[in-house]
């Protein structure tokens, strides 16, 4: 009877524990706090405190093969504020192991949809989490197993605060899928709306993302509120999780100089134009004058009046015509080395402005600093 | 056919040659040229009919012009068998005002004159204008020169007038400064004994510095 009224309140309960326990856990996962404490791992369950007490009470019930008393004492730890994600991550393992008792031991029936939802809920949590040795038995590490193999979930370990310096002064943040994962990092700038990926890895369990204040051209965080991203896609499912955390940054981004364009209008021809155009005409008009002295430039007397003239003057003026037609072809344009040394002093002159401008650029990027406070994970 | 493979020959060095390096540049317009004329004369003493012959000269022809300075020399000389005799036909020099491309000539000549076939000293003066046409070493001249006896002895202006046109086509190896030639050259002079008139096919080899 003790028993059917338990499990009768607890059906009753259930939703709203489910709830509030849920709420607790994004609490707690919105907490940049590590995951596991000592406080809160197996064999130190947080004495002294009231969730302590109740954690360890419910471990005492399990032990004792107490299972309804285990599930409403955990139940009641989970409703409790100030959760951390430890305390929560064990909490629910407790209610995974309760509502999945051990055969060998105990006459109890198992409910293994509820045993699942409780151990999905401790793999979200903390996908890379273990069962405590106290209430490990076979069929629960297999269930554990199996629900670790369906469940996709990441977590991150953001720390409260980063100093960021320049291009190279990266800082890091740890992530941990329950699965192989590609994993981008990125930041949304929330005034201006826009993102920014900073580093992803392909097909791993455990990841460092590394995030710059400045890639070299552009500031990637100036001062203002923004949203620190981790997209942890399972590389196989292709399930995803977001993790998203409210950051503000503090930082004057430096001022860059923008190198001038070179000047191409003021690039000089290096050849000469191709001599198509006057080799042609000189062909044609030198070659028209030899057929025209041998005609007209004569004096009018019996030389004129009896001897034609000679015809050898219009083979030369058709050789003419042909030398400069295929002059003009043949040419490739006459190199103009005045014109060549000016364009090389021009991109030489352009260059070392380009430099100089890029080193202060570097200088300035190298010292730029950037504060970055994470305030703590969105609630999805 | 055998003019039509010689000309694919000679077209085909062309291209081939253009692949050398490129003639370097020099400081001076210098040009020095062997040449071999063939001259059609015809001369028509006063009151005759006009006679007809063939000559053959062989010549030298040389100019420096400096591009810079504007100034430069011309010299040029040529003699052959006339009447069966080796005789001068011509030694002149002019001085060159101007650039490579286009200079004005003024000089002294002294001229064998086929009627009194002796020699005669004449002031020429003209221009010439040289086309080069690029890379290609492809270069076409023009030239146009008056003559004017220095000597008239009381003869009219308009008797003694004469003048001498040329046009010619030469091609420069892109190697080597060398060059061949060849041109039409046409003389016509006026003396109070006769008519001359010279019609000659000009060949020539030679070297020419180009700036």
């Amino acid at each position: 009877m003790r028993t059917f009224l338990a499990g009768l309140c607890l059906l009753i309960l259930t939703p709203a524990v489910n709830a509030a326990a849920q709420a607790t856990t994004d609490s707690a996962r919105r907490s940049p706090a590590p995951a596991v404490d000592a406080a809160a791992a197996p064999g130190a369950s947080g004495s002294g405190t009231a969730v302590g007490d109740l954690i360890a009470a419910t471990r005492n019930a399990l032990n004792d093969l107490k299972y309804s008393d285990a599930i409403e004492l955990a139940h009641e730890a989970l409703i409790q504020k100030r959760l951390r994600r430890s305390q929560s991550v064990l909490i629910v393992q407790l209610l995974g192991a309760a509502f999945y008792p051990d055969p060998d031991e105990s006459n109890a029936t198992a409910n293994v949809d509820s045993a699942t939802y409780y151990l999905r809920r401790a793999v979200r949590l903390q996908p890379d989490a273990v069962l405590p040795e106290d209430i490990r038995w076979r069929g629960l590490d297999s269930l554990y197993q199996s629900v670790r193999a369906n469940t996709f979930a990441a977590l991150a370990q953001p720390a409260g605060e980063y100093a960021l310096t320049g291009v190279d002064g990266r800082a890091f943040i740890e992530v941990i899928s329950a699965r192989p994962a590609n994993i981008w990092l990125r930041s949304l700038n929330r005034r201006e709306g826009t993102a920014v990926v900073h580093d992803s890895v392909r097909g791993a369990t455990r990841a460092r993302l590394a995030m710059r204040a400045h890639d070299g051209q552009r500031p990637l965080f100036i001062a203002g509120e923004y949203e620190l991203q981790i997209v942890v896609v399972d590389a196989s499912t292709r399930n995803s999780d977001t993790l998203r955390y409210s950051a503000i940054a503090f930082g004057v981004p430096p001022v860059l100089e923008i190198p001038p364009e070179f000047p191409t209008r003021a690039i000089q021809p290096e050849r000469a134009r191709r001599a198509i155009a006057s080799g042609v005409v000189a062909g044609a008009l030198v070659g028209s004058l030899s057929v025209a002295m041998a005609r007209y430039a004569r004096h009018d007397n019996a030389i004129s009046a009896n001897v034609s003239p000679d015809a050898r003057a219009t083979t030369v003026g058709v050789l003419t015509l042909l030398g400069g037609i295929a002059g003009g072809i043949l040419d490739r344009g006459k190199p103009l080395p005045d014109n060549a040394r000016a364009n090389a002093e021009l991109r030489a002159n352009h260059a070392q402005t380009v430099a100089a401008i890029e080193n202060a650029n570097r200088k300035r990027v190298g010292d730029y600093k950037v504060e970055l406070r994470i305030d703590g994970e969105v609630a999805r | 056919m055998k003019r039509f493979t010689g000309a694919v020959v000679a077209l085909a060095s062309l291209a081939l040659s253009r692949s050398a390096a490129a003639q370097r540049s020099w400081p001076v317009d210098l040009q020095a040229v062997a040449t071999n004329s063939s001259i059609r004369q015809q001369i028509v003493p006063l009151g005759a009919e006009n006679v007809g012959s063939s000559i053959s000269l062989r010549g030298y022809e040389a100019s420096l012009i400096g591009p810079s300075s504007g100034f430069g020399l011309y010299g040029r000389y040529s003699a052959g068998e006339v009447g069966g005799a080796s005789k001068r036909q011509l030694l002149e020099g002019r001085v060159l005002i101007g650039s490579p491309q286009f200079r004005l000539e003024l000089g002294y000549a002294e001229r064998r004159h086929a009627l009194v076939d002796s020699s005669l000293q004449y002031l020429r003066g003209g221009f010439t204008t040289t086309t080069n046409l690029g890379t290609s070493g492809i270069a076409i001249r023009l030239r146009a020169i008056g003559t004017m006896p220095v000597k008239r002895d009381g003869v009219p202006f308009n008797q003694h007038l004469g003048w001498e046109g040329e046009t010619n086509v030469s091609y420069t190896w892109p190697r080597f400064p060398v060059f061949a030639q060849l041109g039409y050259r046409i003389e016509s002079m006026r003396h109070p004994t006769g008519d001359e008139e010279q019609s000659s096919l000009v060949m020539g080899v030679g070297l020419w510095l180009k700036p």
